[in-house]
């Protein structure tokens, strides 16, 4: 008779971790702990550069707490569309802002910074990469960010400049959710290669990686815009935060790694 | 409290039925949510895209895969845990049951260390020609290890609960162990290898976590629906609702088909 609970106890694990199956990225709902939180959604690329402009941010104005949500542009978009309470949003790239601005729901929205893509491989190089085009050779295993994710949009558009669009896609193993998920493969090394930002080969990953540069004229000038939300909770801070990035304190450390400016 | 109440008296059973009634709408207000903003109209035009199809095609493929491996070693780990050599192993049986309770990222990350290409497994895998990650076979795997547990455990709780006198009497009138098993014990546990079956099935079907991280996201490859639901919701928000509706139908038929095969269900 000790069977029933038991089922029960299946039963109950297996809603349990079916609700848990899809969200890995939300943890900043937004629930208003005080009038002082801001809430920035940002390319997951700006996850180093925003965490140190967020701590500037909670220097200057003591007693708030920003908290970051870091995801691909794409999905940051559709959750602000679909109302998610958030005070700015930081895309990286025009199309992603102007779903959230063709709902009328950022406010002048500008671009900030400026990055360029590189081609990582794992440390050993097992397919021995030594330029873009080799990324389109038979048998490698490519990750990219999905077509509808910046860096995949980026990514393809470079391989359709040098004209290996349709060999390079015949390659790719995976188009991953966000550009740091491309990191990872790479650096478990799962895949052969990827193409991700200058800026995603931060001090913590680039003992593990080798990094090919992209040549000027191949590599698509991405640019990303910023704007307070028309709904922001917080609309004193989310003007203040963007001041914040567009100030030269701001500007010093998107540079520090390793972003444009426009 | 010196005097205890009598039953039906009092505001209590008014406030639980109001927490009951709000604990319902809870759980079906998402559902009927679901339902109002999918496209009902153009379901089957919208299932019928192509990269919404395949993603239907995959699950199956991806689901039954999962279902055949999990049968192929779950009925026999089951039957270890119960009558074999793993009799009574409480440790053993413990570790079956953490994919369940596991973060199935977790799962995929874990994957990548056994099964990977740099796995400890996965590199005398790759040298023999096969590589996981990153196809098809590898989703199978991943839907498999976060599904094979609800198999394994409905199957061993019903061998624990086959009457072994019958089991034993077969035997003293000289029947194989396999004659046994095939005449006695399966039949006895036929109803949960089904409810099981069905568990795991379904489990694998909704798997996220660990396909993602192991499997990876190729339309036609390894993005099955859950996948799909996730890629397609910013840029296709009609396919992503189509396939949701899907899933929903799925789960609903496998719980009515459960109904009473299964105590809790």
């Amino acid at each position: 008779m000790r069977r029933g609970p038991r089922v029960v106890a299946v039963v109950g694990a297996m809603l349990l971790l079916t609700a848990c199956g899809g969200g890995d990225g939300e943890e900043t709902g937004g629930e208003a702990s005080g009038d002082a939180d801001l809430v920035v959604y940002a390319a997951s690329s700006l996850t180093e550069a925003f965490g140190e402009i967020g701590s500037i941010y909670e220097d200057e104005n003591p007693g708030s707490t920003v908290k970051f949500s870091f995801e691909s542009s794409s999905t940051l978009a559709s959750q602000i569309t679909e109302g998610a309470p958030a005070d700015v949003f930081a895309s990286a790239d025009e199309m992603q802002m102007g779903v959230v601005e063709d709902e009328g729901l950022a406010r002048d929205p500008a671009p900030f910074v400026t990055n360029r893509l590189v081609v990582i491989t794992p440390e050993d190089n097992p397919m021995r990469v030594e330029n873009v085009e080799d990324l389109a050779e038979d048998g490698l295993k490519l990750v990219l960010g999905g077509p509808e994710v910046p860096v995949g949009a980026y990514a393809r558009e470079m391989f359709g400049r040098l004209g290996v669009l349709r060999s390079a896609e015949a390659n790719v193993v995976s188009n991953e959710e966000d550009v740091k998920a491309v990191v990872a493969k790479v650096r478990l090394g799962e895949a052969d290669a990827g193409v991700v930002y200058r800026t995603d080969v931060t001090s913590e990953v680039e003992d593990d990686l080798q990094v090919i540069e992209v040549p000027r004229n191949a590599s698509p000038l991405a640019v990303y815009p910023i704007g307070a939300l028309s709904d922001a909770p917080n609309p004193g801070g989310a003007r203040d935060f963007v001041d914040l990035v567009n100030s030269e304190p701001g500007a010093r450390v998107l540079r520090s790694f390793g972003f444009g400016l426009p | 409290m010196l005097t205890r109440r009598t039953s039906g008296e009092g505001p209590a059973p008014l406030a639980l039925g109001a927490l009951g009634l709000l604990g319902l709408a809870f759980f079906l207000a998402p559902l009927a949510g679901l339902v109002l903003r999918s496209p009902l109209g153009r379901l089957p035009e919208t299932l019928l895209q192509p990269g919404v199809l395949s993603a239907l095609r995959l699950s199956l493929v991806i689901s039954l895969g999962a279902l055949g491996l999990s049968l192929l070693l779950g009925l026999p780990l089951a039957w270890m845990l119960s009558r074999g050599p793993l009799e009574g192993g409480r440790v053993i049986r413990s570790l079956v049951l953490v994919p369940m309770v596991l973060p199935p990222v977790v799962g995929g990350v874990a994957l990548f260390a056994a099964f990977g290409r740099r796995g400890f497994l996965g590199s005398a895998l790759e040298a023999a020609g096969l590589s996981l990650p990153f196809s098809t076979a590898g989703a199978v795997v991943a839907a498999a290890f976060v599904a094979m547990p609800f198999l394994v455990v409905s199957v061993e709780d019903a061998l624990n609960s086959v009457d072994r006198r019958l089991e034993d009497a077969a035997a003293t009138m000289g029947a194989s162990r396999m004659t046994i098993l095939r005449t006695i014990t399966l039949p006895a546990v036929a109803p949960a290898l089904g409810g099981g079956a069905a568990l795991c099935w379904a489990r694998a079907l909704g798997e996220f976590g660990a396909t993602i991280m192991f499997a990876g996201n190729l339309e036609g490859v390894t993005q099955t629906i859950p996948l799909a639901v996730y890629t397609k919701l910013p840029v296709d928000p009609d396919g992503a609702l189509a396939l949701s509706l899907v899933l929903l139908a799925v789960a609903l038929a496998v719980i009515v088909a459960l109904r009473g095969r299964i105590r809790g269900l």
